[in-house]
């Protein structure tokens, strides 16, 4: 039988020389000239005319404060769609054209290394990108100025109108601060130590009973006891069970002689409760129901196993760990309570189990926002932000006032313009309170005089007068408003991160393109961008997620650092995070960007091309160049 | 120590296979080569007989499937080797949108020569390959075919390389162009220089080449000195000027008489390229390459027996 030969794999030469920036600036030269003589730059005028036209046709509620942002936001877009098209487009383009047309043979057969290749491909492709957005960021800067020229004065204008109408004076102060110094104000902005803490104005009744935990009805307050390690589940398991509960109540003052209701749950923890009773004869398991609380404050609520239909005045346990029993008041204005002891679970024997805990308060959220409820009087919520020792130069000098903007996002059901009150509190106990109409598109700006605070720390309470009202809360929901700088040093900033955006997409542009034609490289360079934009939910929703925390506890088990969760984030999922090289929406509002940002994006974006330049390179260096 | 051969080839084979690995084509099969220095070797051979294929593997661009290669005693493809040769590809494969003058600075960048060192030989190779300055500011896209091989020529030649690997150098130029080229890969084996060069046109190959090898469908069928074996051994041809026809009797009488079959006692002919050259003579005097000491002054149409077999002898 004849031998069947045995074929040794192909060999790719090895290289040894090293690089040299003027091999690699002789390609990106070559490149950047390709990119200008097949006239890329065609794209920028219609990209301008794209901007400008978006521009003008996007509806604006209220031009002084939203015209300005929404233009850098639009030149930003424009920019980084363009980087997107040449990163995708152009860039994978180039290397499959000069295998297709066999200019490549004539390069690599030169005295340079295919790093060196696909290195200065990757410059010429960022300057390509630099070129382009460049050219429309400098239209996009002088647009703006355009457009910020006019608001100023409209500004002005507003402000006499405002101001007889005006329902408090600092309302006037956003306004007069556009009049004064222009839409194109930039800020750093310093962030709260901590908050919002949600509190409640209990009044009387908290100090009579200090052991006690009180919830505000129709806040979306409750009170939670954690039902982990307790034999809840193992008692209900054959049998029902009891939980017995003794609340504090307090009926609302405007309806004294009212039953007060609760709702009362049993869900795992991570779950935020929705009012709703469960329809009359459903089949399904019942975890909540409301109840009417006596004057006693006692009840007993029946629970029974997961999969038993339960009879009336019974609810469910749900199956899994981490369970919590949550109360929440109803009517509002009604105040309801517990302290240490105030639940007991009762086994289908009669074998008692007492929680000597008191129970945790927590507050509603929505997406991620803390809810404050509205109401003129007491009892009513208080939102709590902490300012811990703020340098006194850290506010700059002079006899100008200390800036604080609330971004208070208010819903307002039933008035038209909710109003709400700060107090700031030093730690000597001095107050200042300020009220003001807060708006959903824009900060409200409060001043506080040096004399009074100048530094070190500050409290900063937060109440919704209007009832029903709602006032939705994040931690940079208050902030201090410090002096930013020359705009166009910021917008220059966000030009230069569209640029970074669009040179890691060349990068895995021509990586992709070193071993797949333009057209397979075009979807692949597509899906990698589209993974690393939405990494961090790939993270989230898949067991990458998992895998990369088990490897972020074991990292840090064996040397604590925080920067180990970064790391063990892209072994899970090697790509960059692309999403955070483009400039935040906050740079569009006025906020600075800081060097420290800027020099971070840089650092990512010179590590992923890195990777992917050297990945383009090993695979070059063992495919054929010509068949 | 002596210096490693140019070119040296060991069984070297290359099968070209699709996309699922199976076999497609034995391109080349177990070529055995070596080259000597200063001399200019021709790979001649049909279409798809493998000689760009070999090319190909002496250069790095595509990997053996057995056997090896050594270009300067080094393995192909590596930045050291490349340093140090020359390749002029089968058509000009290069930037279209750049020009003359900005394909040969790219070049000489990519061999590290400094910016005055790239000006001075961006001018020395323009003028030598004959493109002016017109057609140096011009971008390749609008090059005639004829103005491609000769920018070609010129990055193939910006490092002054040692070995020159040559693809088809004289594919679609006129033969006032193919004299000039065949003239300067003449002059650069004067400088010593190693030439391999691939070529389906024989009288190219006949003109210049000291020896060849023939390739077929992969394999190496036959390879020698030009004269050797172009030597029809059994003829005598005598070439004699001034001949009367009473003359012309008696030699053939004479030959008769000592035995011997007259094959042919006819007026030789000239080939058409040194017709050609004659009736344009003209404007070849004008070019660059004709004007340089070392070209060939029948290359300008002087002696009419240049092109035949008799003139290449002198090379060999």
């Amino acid at each position: 039988m004849a031998k069947r030969p045995r074929h040794p794999q192909p060999s790719a030469p090895r290289e040894r020389r090293r690089w040299t920036l003027s091999r690699l600036w002789a390609i990106a030269l070559v490149t950047f000239r390709q990119g200008l003589r097949t006239r890329l730059w065609v794209l920028v005028p219609p990209a301008i005319l794209v901007m400008i036209l978006a521009d003008l046709s996007s509806p604006r509620f209220d031009p002084v404060f939203e015209a300005v942002p929404a233009t850098i936001s639009m030149s930003l877009l424009v920019m980084a769609v363009l980087a997107f098209i040449v990163g995708t487009f152009f860039a994978t383009y180039s290397l499959p054209a000069e295998l297709e047309s066999k200019v490549a043979q004539s390069v690599v057969t030169k005295p340079v290394g295919r790093a060196e290749i696909v290195g200065g491909k990757t410059l010429g492709m960022s300057l390509v990108v630099l070129l382009v957005v460049g050219c429309v960021g400098v239209a996009g800067y002088a647009y703006t100025l355009v457009r910020a020229s006019s608001i100023q004065s409209l500004a002005g204008e507003r402000l006499v109108e405002a101001t007889p109408r005006a329902a408090y004076p600092a309302d006037l102060n956003a306004l007069q601060a556009v009049a004064t110094n222009g839409p194109l104000e930039t800020y750093r902005y310093y962030a709260a130590t901590s908050g919002p803490e949600i509190d409640l104005d209990a009044g009387p009744e908290a100090a009579a009973s200090p052991n006690v935990r009180w919830i505000l009805g129709e806040t979306g307050m409750r009170l939670v006891w954690s039902m982990a390690n307790t034999p809840l589940q193992e008692w209900v398991a054959s049998a029902p069970g009891r939980l017995r509960l003794r609340l504090s109540v307090k009926a609302p003052l405007e309806k004294p002689k009212a039953p007060v209701q609760v709702l009362v749950g049993l869900l795992p923890a991570d779950i935020e409760p929705v009012r709703e009773n469960p329809r009359p004869g459903g089949q399904g398991p019942v975890y909540q129901m409301t109840m009417n609380v006596p004057p006693s404050g006692e009840l007993e609520i029946a629970v029974v196993g997961p999969d038993i239909r339960p009879p009336a005045g019974a609810i469910n346990v749900p199956p899994g760990d981490n369970l919590v029993l949550y109360v929440v008041a109803i009517q509002s204005g009604a105040l309801v309570g517990a302290g240490p002891g105030a639940l007991t679970i009762v086994g289908p024997a009669g074998q008692e189990y007492a929680m000597a805990e008191a129970p945790a308060v927590a507050s509603a959220r929505q997406r991620q926002r803390l809810a404050l409820a509205g109401r003129a009087k007491t009892p009513r919520e208080l939102a709590v932000f902490r300012f811990d020792n703020v340098p006194g130069d850290v506010l700059g000098q002079g006899d100008t006032p200390v800036e604080a903007g609330f971004s208070l996002d208010a819903w307002s059901p039933v008035t038209v313009q909710a109003a709400a009150q700060v107090i700031f509190i030093r730690s000597d106990g001095r107050t200042k309170t300020v009220r003001f109409s807060p708006e959903s598109h824009h900060s409200a700006i409060l001043y506080l005089d040096r004399e009074f605070w100048h530094g070190g720390p500050l409290v900063v309470q937060v109440e919704c007068l209007t009832d029903d009202d709602f006032l939705w809360l994040v931690p940079d929901s208050v902030r201090l408003h410090l002096g930013g700088g020359p705009f166009a040093w910021n917008y220059a900033k966000a030009v230069l991160r569209v640029w970074l955006f669009g040179t890691v997409l060349s990068a895995i542009g021509v990586c992709c393109s070193t071993f797949l034609s333009w057209f397979v490289s075009i979807l692949l360079t597509m899906v990698v961008v589209l993974v690393s934009m939405v990494r961090g939910f790939v993270l989230e929703a898949t067991p990458l997620g998992g895998l990369a925390r088990q490897l972020y506890d074991a990292a840090n088990g064996w040397y604590p650092w925080a920067g180990w969760r970064s790391v063990v984030e892209h072994v899970a999922v090697p790509l960059p995070d692309l999403r955070s090289l483009i400039p935040a929406e906050s740079v569009s509002m006025g906020q600075v960007m800081t060097w420290t940002d800027l020099g971070e994006a840089f650092g990512w974006a010179a590590l992923s091309v890195a990777v992917f330049v050297l990945v383009g390179a090993w695979i070059l260096r063992h495919r054929e160049v010509a068949r | 120590m002596a210096e490693p051969r140019p070119i040296v080839t060991e069984g070297l084979t290359k099968t070209y296979r699709d996309f699922w690995g199976r076999q497609k084509v034995h391109a080349l099969v177990g070529l055995d080569l070596e080259l000597e220095r200063g001399e200019i070797f021709g790979l001649l051979g049909p279409n798809g007989s493998g000689k760009s294929t070999t090319i190909k593997l002496l250069l790095g661009l595509i990997f053996p499937t057995a056997g090896r290669a050594r270009v300067l005693g080094l393995a192909p493809g590596t930045p050291a080797v490349n340093q140090r040769i020359g390749y002029l590809p089968e058509e000009s494969y290069l930037h279209r949108f750049l020009t003359g003058s900005e394909t040969v600075d790219f070049y000489g960048r990519l061999f590290g020569l400094d910016r005055r060192q790239r000006r001075r030989r961006t001018e020395e190779l323009l003028d030598l390959v004959g493109l002016d300055a017109r057609a140096r500011a011009r971008q390749l896209r609008e090059y005639s075919k004829g103005m491609s091989r000769r920018i070609g020529l010129a990055q193939a030649l910006v490092n002054d390389p040692e070995l020159l690997l040559l693809d088809e150098p004289t594919s679609g130029l006129d033969p006032i162009g193919t004299r000039e080229i065949k003239d300067l890969i003449l002059r650069l084996k004067g400088q010593g220089k190693t030439i391999l060069l691939s070529s389906h046109l024989l009288a190219d190959v006949q003109d210049v080449c000291d020896r060849i090898g023939i390739l077929d469908r992969g394999h190496l069928k036959k390879i020698g000195r030009v004269r050797d074996l172009l030597l029809v051994r059994d003829v005598f041809q005598l070439q004699a000027r001034g001949v009367t026809p009473q003359a012309r009797e008696a030699i053939l009488a004479a030959v008769r008489r000592a035995g011997a079959d007259i094959v042919a006692a006819e007026h030789p002919t000239t080939t058409l390229e040194d017709l050609f050259l004659r009736v344009v003579g003209a404007e070849v005097k004008g070019r660059p390459a004709a004007q340089d000491p070392g070209a060939a002054p029948d290359a300008a149409g002087g002696n009419p027996v240049s092109g035949s077999p008799a003139a290449t002898d002198d090379h060999g």
